[in-house]
C-alpha cells in the first residue's frame, strides 16, 4: 500500500544500462584493452588450441586411411549354419568391384599339400642348381618323377597361395620379372605360378626368361614371374603364388580340404572401407550373406578420437585455465575501478538508481569488455590456425562450433568477473555522493 | 500511471506539512561527536524556505537527511507523511529519483562525460524513452542557459558552469521537492541572481523548495528564511559556547 502511494519504483533500461557501459568503456580505451587482454589472450588460446587439434587430427586421419582403413577381408563365418560348398561365385570379382568405393578384390586361400615345394632334380646339378639354369622346355615337357619329392632342392616354409587376379591387384602385388597372371591363365587353368621374391631366392629362381619349372607338391608349374612387391600382403614375398583355376583343378575346391579358408580380400578407396564391408557380403552372395564375417582392420575414425581425445582434454586443460586468468584480471580491474567510482555510484544511488541498477551498470560494463575481449581473442586464434597451419603446409580445419561461442565464452568471462564488483558497488550508499558514508 | 503523474504525487493544499522532522540527530560513527544533533523543523507544501548557520552546523547533513541520503541515526521523518524510516531501499529510492531532485555543495558531475550525459543522469532511472530523457535534459539545461554546450566535457567546463549543470540536472526530473546546498557559492553575482531566480520561478510553478544559503536575494523571496541554532539543538548549544 505504502509503496503504491509512494510512487513507482525507478527503472533502468536494458538499452540505458548498455549505452551507459559503453560509454564508460569509450573514456578510457587504454584501461579497456588492457582489462580485456587477459581474456582476448585466453580465448584466442582456446581457439588456436581447438584449431590445431582439429587440423591435426585431419592430418592424422589422412594418414592412417592411407594405409591401415582401405582393406576389408570376407571370409566364412566359422560358427552359424554349415556353409556352402564354395560360396563365391566365379565372378566375385567383378560382383564386388560393381561397388562403390571398391578398387580392386579377389578370392585367395592357401593351398594345404602333402608335397613340397621344389625344383626339378632334373634341372639341378647334384642338389645344387644354379638359379636361371638354361631349360628348354615346355611347362609340361619336363614331367617330373613322382615320389621324389626330395630329390629337388627342398625349401621349407614356402606358402603355396592360390589367388585370383582380383586378389594380386587387392594384394598390391608387383612383379619385377617376367609378367603377372594372364586373363587367360586364369581362366584356362593354366599350370603357372608366381614366386616370391624370397621364395624365389629360396628355389634358386632368379630368372624366369627360360620359364623355369618348379613342382609344387610334384604338379609342374612354369614361374612366370617374381613378385618383387606386395604392399598391403608382404608376407607374399615368401610364397608361391598360382591362379585359383588351376589350384582348384589340380587339387580340387578349397573346402575339401581340411584348413584351407577361402577369403575374398578388398582393396577400397581411403574412407570406403566400412560401407563397403557392410556391403559385401551382400554383393557376394545376396540370398546368404549372413553366412560371412567381414573384417573391417582399423577403423581410422576410433584411432583419431583416441590421439585428438588426449589433445584435446590437454589443450582443453590450458584454454580454461588462461580463461580463468582472464576472467580473474577483469575482476581485478573492476574491483580497483568500483573503489574509484564510489562517488559516481553514490551520486547514481542519489539520482535514483536502485542497488540492482548499480550492479547491473558493473556487468554490462564487464560483459562487454568480456565480449571485446572474447572477439578479438576468436579472431587472433583463427588468424593463428590459418598462419601455423600454413606454414606446415596443412589445411586449416576450425569447427564453426569452436569459434562461434568463442566470444560467448568472453562474455561469460566479463559477468563473472563483474559480480563481485558489482555486489560491492551495489551496497555503496547515497551519500557517498556527498564524498561521506555514513556509520556502518 | 505514467511518469509525468508519478512526478507529483503529493497535490495537497499548500501549508500542509510535506517535510516533518522531529528530534532527527545524525552522528557518522557510532560514538563520535553528532553532525547533526536533534533537529525539529516542518516545512510545509509549496514553501520556499531558506537555511543559513555556520560551517560545519549540520546544514549539509541536515539536507542529506532531507533528501533521503542518509538515514538519521535517531529521530523520525515524514515525507508528505509518510515515516520514511519504515520504507524499504527500493521506495527510497523511487522518492529519491522521481520527487526530490538535489544541488550539492560542489557539483559532483562526471567529468568525463558530456554536460547533456551529466543532466540525462536524473532522468535516467525514470525508463523513459531516449529521446524523452535527451529532451527533459535539453530543456533543463536551457533553463540554467547552457543548451549551447550540451555536448561539452564537464570537465572542461568553468567551476560556474558546472554548478549550473548541477542545477540543470537536480530539476530535470521534474521533482516536486528541490534541495540545494549553497547553489550560488562559486558562481559571480549575476549569474547567481540568475540561478535564485531559476529557483524561485521553480517554487512558483508549485514547487518546495529548501535553500541552504546566505544569499540576501534568496532569502528576500522565501517564505521563511531560518538558522541552524533556531531548528537544532546542537547548533544552539554550538552558538551559547
Amino acid at each position: 500500500m505504502i509503496r503504491r502511494r509512494v510512487g513507482q519504483a525507478t527503472r533502468l533500461r536494458s538499452a540505458d544500462a548498455i549505452g551507459e557501459a559503453f560509454t564508460a568503456i569509450a573514456a578510457r580505451p587504454a584501461r579497456a584493452f588492457l582489462t580485456s587482454l587477459g581474456t582476448l589472450l585466453g580465448v584466442a588460446w582456446f581457439v588456436t588450441a581447438l584449431g590445431l587439434v582439429s587440423t591435426a587430427s585431419g592430418q592424422v586421419s589422412t594418414t592412417f586411411a592411407g594405409r591401415l582403413a582401405t582393406q576389408v577381408t570376407v571370409r566364412l563365418a566359422s560358427t552359424g549354419p554349415s556353409p556352402a560348398a564354395y560360396p563365391y561365385p566365379a565372378d566375385v570379382s567383378r560382383r564386388l568391384e560393381a561397388l562403390n568405393g571398391v578398387v580392386a578384390a579377389g578370392v585367395y586361400w592357401q593351398v594345404k599339400l602333402a608335397g613340397p615345394v621344389v625344383v626339378p632334380a632334373a634341372s639341378g646339378t647334384g642338389g645344387q642348381p644354379r638359379a636361371g639354369q638354361p631349360r628348354a622346355g615346355q611347362p609340361r615337357a619336363g614331367q617330373p618323377r613322382a615320389g621324389q619329392p626330395g630329390a629337388g632342392r627342398g625349401a621349407a616354409g614356402q606358402v603355396v597361395i592360390a589367388a585370383s587376379r582380383g586378389f594380386l591387384a587387392a594384394a598390391g602385388v608387383q612383379v619385377s620379372q617376367g609378367r603377372t597372371v594372364s586373363a587367360w591363365a586364369q581362366a584356362h587353368a593354366a599350370q603357372v605360378c608366381l614366386a616370391g621374391s624370397a621364395a624365389a631366392k629360396a628355389l634358386g629362381v632368379t630368372d624366369v626368361q627360360n620359364q623355369p619349372v618348379i613342382l609344387i607338391s610334384n604338379e609342374p608349374c612354369v614361374v612366370i614371374g617374381i613378385i618383387s612387391h606386395a604392399a598391403r600382403r608382404p608376407a607374399l614375398l615368401r610364397s608361391v603364388l598360382l591362379p585359383t583355376t588351376t589350384a582348384v583343378a589340380l587339387w580340387g575346391a578349397p573346402d575339401q580340404q581340411a584348413g584351407a579358408t577361402p577369403t575374398v580380400l578388398i582393396q577400397t578407396r581411403p574412407g570406403a572401407a566400412a560401407v563397403v564391408g557392410r556391403q559385401a557380403p551382400y554383393a557376394i552372395s545376396p540370398a546368404r550373406p549372413d553366412q560371412f564375417s567381414v573384417i573391417v582392420p582399423v577403423r581410422s575414425q576410433r584411432l583419431r578420437d583416441q590421439v585428438t581425445g588426449t589433445l584435446t582434454s590437454l589443450f582443453f586443460a590450458l584454454g580454461w585455465v588462461s580463461l580463468a586468468i582472464g576472467t580473474l584480471s577483469i575482476a581485478s580491474v573492476t574491483w580497483l575501478s568500483v573503489r574509484e567510482r564510489s562517488a559516481e555510484y553514490g551520486l547514481r544511488r542519489a539520482v535514483g538508481a536502485r542497488r540492482r541498477h548499480i550492479l547491473a551498470h558493473v556487468i554490462a560494463e564487464s560483459a562487454i569488455l568480456g565480449l571485446i575481449g572474447g572477439l578479438a581473442g576468436a579472431s587472433l586464434g583463427v588468424a593463428a590456425v590459418i598462419l601455423l597451419a600454413r606454414s606446415r603446409q596443412w589445411v586449416p580445419v576450425i569447427a564453426p562450433l569452436t569459434v562461434l561461442p568463442a566470444p560467448l565464452a568472453g562474455a561469460a568471462a566479463g559477468v563473472l568477473a563483474g559480480l563481485i564488483p558489482g555486489i560491492r558497488a551495489a551496497r555503496v550508499q547515497p551519500a557517498m555522493a556527498l564524498g561521506r558514508a555514513p556509520a556502518p | 500511471m505514467t511518469a509525468e503523474q508519478a512526478a507529483r504525487p503529493l497535490p495537497r493544499p499548500p501549508g500542509e506539512p510535506l517535510i516533518e522532522l522531529c528530534d532527527v540527530s545524525v552522528r557518522y560513527q557510532g560514538a563520535g561527536p553528532a553532525a547533526l544533533g536533534a533537529v525539529d523543523l516542518t516545512v510545509g507544501h509549496g514553501e520556499l524556505v531558506t537555511l543559513a548557520g555556520p560551517a560545519r552546523s549540520g546544514k549539509s547533513t541536515l539536507l542529506s537527511v532531507v533528501g533521503l541520503l542518509l538515514r538519521p541515526t535517531t529521530g523520525s521523518y515524514l515525507l508528505n507523511g509518510f515515516d520514511t524510516g519504515a520504507l524499504r531501499d527500493r521506495e527510497r529510492t523511487a522518492l529519491r529519483g522521481r520527487q526530490i531532485g538535489c544541488v550539492f555543495q560542489r557539483p559532483r558531475l562526471l567529468p568525463s562525460r558530456s554536460a547533456l550525459d551529466n543532466v540525462m543522469l536524473a532522468v535516467l532511472y525514470a525508463g523513459l524513452p531516449r529521446q524523452r530523457q535527451e529532451s527533459a535534459a535539453l530543456d533543463a539545461l536551457d533553463r540554467v542557459g547552457l543548451a549551447a554546450r550540451r555536448n561539452v566535457l564537464t570537465g572542461q567546463l568553468s567551476a560556474a558552469e558546472q554548478q549550473r549543470v548541477a542545477v540543470a540536472r537536480a530539476v530535470a526530473g521534474d521533482p516536486s521537492l528541490l534541495l540545494c546546498d549553497d547553489p550560488t557559492a562559486s558562481l559571480d553575482e549575476a549569474l547567481a541572481t540568475q540561478i535564485i531566480g531559476l529557483l524561485v520561478s521553480l517554487h512558483r510553478e508549485g514547487r518546495t523548495v529548501l535553500i541552504v544559503t546566505r544569499d540576501q536575494l534568496a532569502a528576500a523571496y522565501s517564505s521563511r528564511s531560518l538558522t541552524m541554532s533556531a531548528v537544532s539543538s546542537a547548533a544552539r548549544q554550538d552558538a551559547v559556547q
